[in-house]
């Protein structure tokens, strides 16, 4: 993928979406788990303080999504 | 488009040292005008700043920093209120024109917080939640901090100040989420790693069962593992064909086929004891032939690692100073990575001066720790994939080497490895029991192979061998499910490693697109303040010669403070360079240009007690800059300013363009903790009628401060409408003593004029200062209350006080008949009307 840049004129959840439709273009899969898990990872960190149970909950969430993809249909990513 | 907030209005009451009971300090702020709130130390200030740190943030930064013990949540409302509870109220006006929001915040008695909205909104939490916004609420030490933190810290703040705190934490989140360790514990892929290569194992153990009992039935090697079915129906055809089997077999396949029924039917043809006998042997040879699978070279060699590493963990273990030293360390560290110590060859317990660093001290101690724990759990991930662990348990579990349950080992040692605590000597006692089994095998199998022989001598040669034939064949059938079940579990087991691999890989990429973002964004936003904030610098400090210059890493969030330019000299650090001033001019610029460009919902800043180590030139060129560059509508895109002050100097600056449009101003009296503090705009009528009702009811003692306050009010407001000249220390004096100051700059400007003959004052006027009003105030305030002598004076007295400074107030103004009317006017000095 290209580099990618944030848009000045977009707010910080418009930017983000921007981001994961850019990712994407990587692996549409992941990119999938990671966009169903956004809130739980923005919970990680708040107001610059790391939170290693929001951090767990998340990879747990990510985990099951993983599962049941290798489950389904396992195929290659980029 | 949102529109954004300026703070019209500010009620307290009950919290922090307001205490003000049932009689709430009230400020209201203009939109349209830089807000001053001028207040001599003490009068409750900075309860107005905290007030707004609470409303907006919940917290106190200050209270924050208290540890649990000191118990911080018992000093947000003020502790004279009788409630104990504090309210605070605030006002917001939106800059689009649409209806304004008040948001009401209570703190009750036990610290509970509830946020209601008189004005109707749906979601007032939701709503102070908007304005928190890193530029709206700035005092002293925001600024001075700045400068001093880590380029890492500076570089957060400013983020946040850039409106890019969202993207700061999210980026920090994904970096957590990608983290190589948090990754490999958190989606267990140790675990999945151990599955697949424990079911390759068991498919191996399988395989050797199944290429034994193919052989033995069908007399030839297995070749080709890929053709297990063809080996299948080999090994069907071969016991089909036996006439005795010929019914057991018939149209059926080798997994339908019952041995144990066939076993029964070989049993009833010639039964007895040596024929189970036989059949046990046989199972024992191809148990005690399957555990060959293990590699005790490989074994060895990881029995070797882990005595190694047992060594290296007990030495580093002997370097350290045990767990209460380790929790020592842990606390150090903390204390100086937040910048609690920052005096780095000074012992924070004792305070003793150091020869070398304490951080330096503290790191190198817990290294030895770390290395420690990283030793044992590198024993442990050892142990847990071993091969060892595996021969171990089937050798152990093994049937024909007869290990009593209770003197198996496999357990034990797991619980050992696993809590990282097993000695040299019991690792020594595992190896010894381990190799004693695996020698063991040999022997026994050698009297099994034996006792088989000699069994089939025995028994009747033909169905010796067909007892043997089902046998195998029943274990070709195991095996092969076995087997089949095994490589299912190994793909199923890969596939889940493989997805995760693919999200590391995924995620890893996310973060560093994420973070190249964020760095390009923060890098435009740096560019787009780059000429403001040099440019207040330089209208602040009123120099050209020293240029500060803010970079960002590249590949990290760090923020660099440099001076591209002093008196010639480039690229310098600022904070080696910069004096106190020069560093929080710098801060104010960064933070009051990053502010101008923010389109967060508030459009308002408070500056509470910023220009502490300014002189009197710089705090002039700031107001300036504010008043005539910053504040809206003299800048269309500007902002709203609040500038909080205890300095007597910039009162002066306050008091002139106070009465001005452009600039609106208030000053804060009282008697804090206890008493109310007001502020003029809420009247000193209001007060007034307060200190007659004490009065009338005999409380004297509340009436004291009331009156006080009204004294200094009074005074101040002649020496102010008149233009009094006052000493350059009248601010700085002792405030206690506020009432005779006053008294003596007034007297004293009047006794010169009158000397001078310039006074307009009539004769009446002088005479009733001189004899009657000013002699009142002294005897029945001053020289008691001043000097603090004796108890209350008595309620007519202090009636009398309150009527003096009101007649006293009347003598420096006059009846202006030039209009056609009558209109009572201040004169504008003591020698002009």
């Amino acid at each position: 993928m290209p580099d990618f840049r944030f848009d000045e004129n977009k707010v910080f959840l418009e930017n983000c979406r921007a981001a994961l439709e850019a990712l994407e273009a990587d692996d549409p899969e992941m990119a999938a788990i990671l966009r169903g898990n956004w809130e739980a990872l923005l919970a990680i960190v708040g107001e610059g303080e790391r939170d290693p149970k929001a951090r767990v909950a998340f990879n747990t969430n990510v985990a099951a999504a993983l599962d049941a993809l290798a489950q389904s249909a396992p195929k290659g990513g980029s | 488009m949102m529109p954004r907030y300026f703070l019209t209005r500010l009620a307290i009451e009950g919290f922090r040292g307001v205490n003000n009971e049932n009689d709430p300090l009230d400020i209201s702020f203009q939109p349209n005008a830089v807000n001053s709130v001028f207040a001599v130390n003490g009068i409750g200030k900075s309860s107005i700043f905290e007030a707004l740190c609470y409303a907006i943030h919940g917290t106190i930064p200050k209270l924050q920093l208290l540890q649990a013990q000191e118990r911080p949540q018992d000093y947000y409302c003020n502790r004279f209120h009788s409630k104990g509870s504090a309210t605070i109220l605030v006002e917001f006006q939106p800059d689009d024109g649409t209806a304004p929001v008040s948001v009401r915040i209570d703190r009750d008695a036990a610290g509970a917080r509830t946020v209601t909205s008189p004005s109707g909104h749906p979601d007032p939490e939701a709503f102070l939640g908007t304005l928190k916004e890193a530029f709206a609420l700035l005092d002293y030490r925001t600024f001075a901090r700045f400068i001093e933190e880590s380029p890492l810290e500076r570089g957060r703040t400013f983020s946040a100040l850039l409106g890019l705190a969202e993207y700061s934490d999210c980026r920090q989140a994904l970096q957590a989420a990608s983290d190589s360790r948090a990754l490999n514990s958190d989606l267990e892929i140790k675990v999945i790693t151990a599955a697949v290569g424990a079911a390759q194992k068991a498919a191996q153990q399988a395989l050797v069962t199944l290429r034994s009992s193919y052989e033995n039935v069908t007399g030839k090697p297995l070749e080709d593992i890929d053709k297990l079915d063809e080996c299948t129906a080999e090994v069907t055809a071969a016991l089909g064909n036996v006439e005795l089997l010929k019914p057991h077999f018939a149209g059926k396949a080798l997994n339908d086929i019952d041995f144990e029924k066939i076993k029964t039917a070989i049993k009833t043809a010639e039964g007895g004891e040596k024929r189970r006998e036989l059949e046990k042997a046989i199972e024992s040879i191809t148990a005690l032939q399957a555990l060959a699978v293990h590699d005790l070279a490989a074994i060895a060699a990881e029995q070797e690692k882990i005595g190694a590493l047992i060594d290296d963990r007990d030495k580093l273990l002997a370097s350290t100073r045990g767990d209460l030293f380790k929790r020592l360390y842990e606390s150090a560290r903390e204390v100086i990575s937040k910048g609690v110590w920052t005096e780095d060859e000074k012992c924070p317990l004792c305070e003793s001066e150091l020869s070398s660093s304490i951080s330096g001290h503290v790191t190198e101690q817990l290294a030895q720790y770390t290395g420690a724990a990283a030793k044992i759990a590198e024993v442990r991930e050892i142990w847990q994939a071993s091969a060892w662990k595996k021969c171990l348990a089937s050798h152990e579990m093994a049937t024909p080497l007869a290990v009593e349950p209770q003197t198996r080992q496999v357990s034990t040692l797991d619980a050992k490895f696993t809590a990282g605590d097993i000695s040299k000597d019991e690792l020594t006692a595992a190896v010894k029991w381990t190799s004693g089994l695996t020698a063991k095998v040999a022997t026994v199998l050698k009297a099994v192979q034996e006792r088989k022989d000699a069994l089939e001598k025995e028994l009747p040669p033909s169905l010796v061998q067909l007892t043997e034939q089902v046998e195998y064949g029943r274990q070709f059938k195991d095996a092969l499910k076995l087997y089949r079940n095994n490589q299912k579990e190994e793909a199923a087991q890969q596939a889940r490693l493989d997805v995760r691999e693919r999200w590391r890989k995924f995620i890893s990429r996310a973060t560093t697109v994420f973070a190249d973002a964020e760095a390009a964004l923060s890098k435009s936003r740096i560019n787009g303040i780059d000429a403001e904030y040099k440019s207040m610098f330089r209208e602040i400090m009123q120099v050209g010669d020293v240029v500060p210059d803010l970079q960002r890493a590249d590949d990290r969030e760090d923020l660099h403070v440099q001076l591209s330019d002093f008196h010639g000299q480039h690229r310098l650090s600022a904070r080696a360079l910069l004096s106190e001033s020069y560093r929080n001019a710098l801060a104010i610029s960064v933070f009051l240009a990053a502010a101008l460009k923010h389109s967060g919902a508030p459009r308002f800043v408070i500056l509470d007690d910023v220009t502490s180590s300014f002189d009197a030139g710089h705090q002039f060129w700031l107001m300036e800059l504010i008043r005539k560059n910053l504040q809206q509508p003299q800048n269309a895109n500007g902002l709203q300013f609040i500038i909080l002050s205890h300095d007597g100097l910039l009162e002066k600056y306050f008091d002139r363009l106070g009465s001005t449009a452009g600039w609106h101003h208030n000053k804060l009296q009282g008697s804090p903790p206890m008493g109310a503090i007001l502020h003029q705009a809420q009247g000193a009528d209001r007060l007034k009628t307060t200190i007659t009702a004490l009065l009338a009811a005999g409380q004297v003692s509340q009436a004291e401060p009331l009156i006080r306050q009204y004294l200094e009010y009074k005074l101040q407001q002649i020496i102010r409408r008149v233009d009094i000249p006052v000493p350059i220390d009248f601010a700085i004096k002792d405030t206690s003593r506020m009432v005779s100051n006053c008294l003596d700059a007034i007297t004293s400007a009047v006794e010169l004029h009158k000397k001078a003959s310039t006074l307009v004052l009539d004769a009446q006027q002088v005479k009733d200062i001189d004899i009657t009003h000013v002699p009142a105030i002294v005897g029945n305030w001053v020289s008691h209350y001043e000097t603090g002598s004796g108890s209350s004076l008595s309620a007519p007295a202090l009636g009398g006080v309150v009527s003096s400074i009101d007649a006293l107030a009347e003598c420096f103004r006059y009846d202006d008949t030039s209009g056609g009317g009558t209109v009572r006017r201040w004169y504008k000095a003591l020698d002009r009307r």
